[in-house]
């Protein structure tokens, strides 16, 4: 009996899509992809070296959060280092499911907000209630980059916008982090957002044009 | 008013939005923390790993297809190459040799069995065929610049299995195989 040429062309179909899966999970193995994972393996096998240049890779980037969670460039440089030591004892652990770099920095975030629910004025900003209607603390520039304006916010604000705008998280992420109700982490960011574009606001007033 | 009010929120929107994407990703910090990094790691060597279970179901699964091909198409002296030792051009060289030594044979019955096919079938059966090809050069290409990595090791063999799959099938006759 001959195969219809609609069963031929399914059972090409089949193996092909197996084959263009395979294809396009080649082109994802980018040469940079592959060398972390090198990296890591060796790494992995007590290479000082491999670490250091994972080292390098990420460390301004696992800096640049640490900052911006703790404000403190002093504390945020030795929170880096702890987070790079933590991840080195787990490293064995590390399986490769998600990128070295995004399992690094879910370890930095957790280094610092350790570190922020130590703070007692951090415990209180997390209530919503207690976030300021406006209030930015006082400042002495007159135009003010994003960054100082997000630093200027209030600490459990700043932390849920962080995590949300520009790690990533989800909100329901973030409550479990900071151990608060995701409708309060939704709040959190609004009046982030809203004491952000206030900021903003004020810079385009005072240069006629936006200076942020 | 209230249009002038949600254009001027709208634009603020904007103006954040587009802030936001210029934020630097990364910055420097003032200390070099290699050094207090490094003093710390040393106490604190890794575990030797074992050898990785994720090996297992592939080479499994690799060796049970390779095997069957073998009996049914009444080859013999079959020498697989190890797959968790491929490390070497040397190794990939003899992996691709003695694949190749498999395919061939299989090219021929190929042609024979499905002559009975039209040829614009024909043709489109040994297009797919040189694509198949083309992408195992590359794919060996990838493998030899990095030899150590076990993902590319392991698509190379699925990919050896997927050509022999269609290698295998008489599409003259449902569900038939070589």
């Amino acid at each position: 009996m001959r195969q219809s040429r609609e069963t031929i062309q399914f059972n090409k179909n089949f193996i092909l899509k197996g084959f263009r899966d395979l294809v396009s999970e080649a082109e994802r193995l980018s040469p940079a992809v592959v060398a972390e994972k090198l990296l890591v393996e060796r790494a992995q096998d007590n290479d000082y070296g491999a670490y250091e240049q994972l080292y390098k890779m990420h460390v301004g980037r696992v800096f640049a959060l640490c900052v911006r969670l703790c404000k403190d460039r002093d504390m945020a440089e030795d929170l880096t280092q702890e987070a790079f030591v933590q991840a080195w004892r787990k490293l064995s652990s590390f399986r490769g499911d998600s990128a070295f770099g995004s399992w690094l920095y879910r370890i930095a975030t957790n280094r610092a907000l350790s570190y922020l629910r130590k703070q007692k004025p951090f415990l209180n900003s997390l209530d919503i209630d207690d976030v300021p209607e406006t209030g930015y603390r006082e400042t002495t520039d007159e135009q003010i980059g994003l960054e100082r304006a997000i630093a200027d916010l209030p600490d459990g604000a700043r932390a849920v916008f962080i995590l949300y705008s520009l790690e990533g998280y989800t909100h329901l992420e973030i409550s479990k982090q900071l151990g608060i109700a995701e409708g309060s982490s939704k709040a959190q960011l609004h009046r982030a957002r809203q004491l952000l574009k206030q900021r903003l606001g004020e810079g385009i007033n005072h240069s006629g044009t936006s200076s942020v | 008013m209230t249009d002038n009010n949600n254009s001027v929120t709208d634009s603020l929107d904007l103006v954040l939005a587009r802030e936001i994407r210029n934020l630097d990703a990364e910055m420097s910090p003032e200390r070099n923390l290699w050094t207090g990094i490094e003093r710390q790691i040393q106490d604190y060597p890794q575990k030797r790993k074992k050898a990785s279970l994720n090996w297992v179901p592939y080479g499994v699964a690799a060796s049970l297809v390779i095997a069957v091909s073998a009996l049914v198409l009444n080859l013999v002296q079959l020498n697989l190459v190890e797959p968790r030792f491929v490390s070497s051009d040397r190794s990939i060289d003899l992996m691709r040799a003695e694949y190749i030594q498999v395919r061939n044979p299989l090219v021929q019955k190929f042609s024979e069995v499905n002559r009975e096919l039209d040829d614009q079938t024909l043709e489109d059966l040994y297009r797919n065929l040189e694509i198949m090809a083309q992408a195992r050069q590359d794919l060996e290409a990838q493998v030899r610049r990095n030899p150590e990595n076990r993902r590319l090791v392991e698509m190379l063999m699925r990919i050896h299995e997927q050509e022999l799959e269609l290698l295998r099938q008489d599409f003259s006759h449902p569900g038939r195989f070589m």
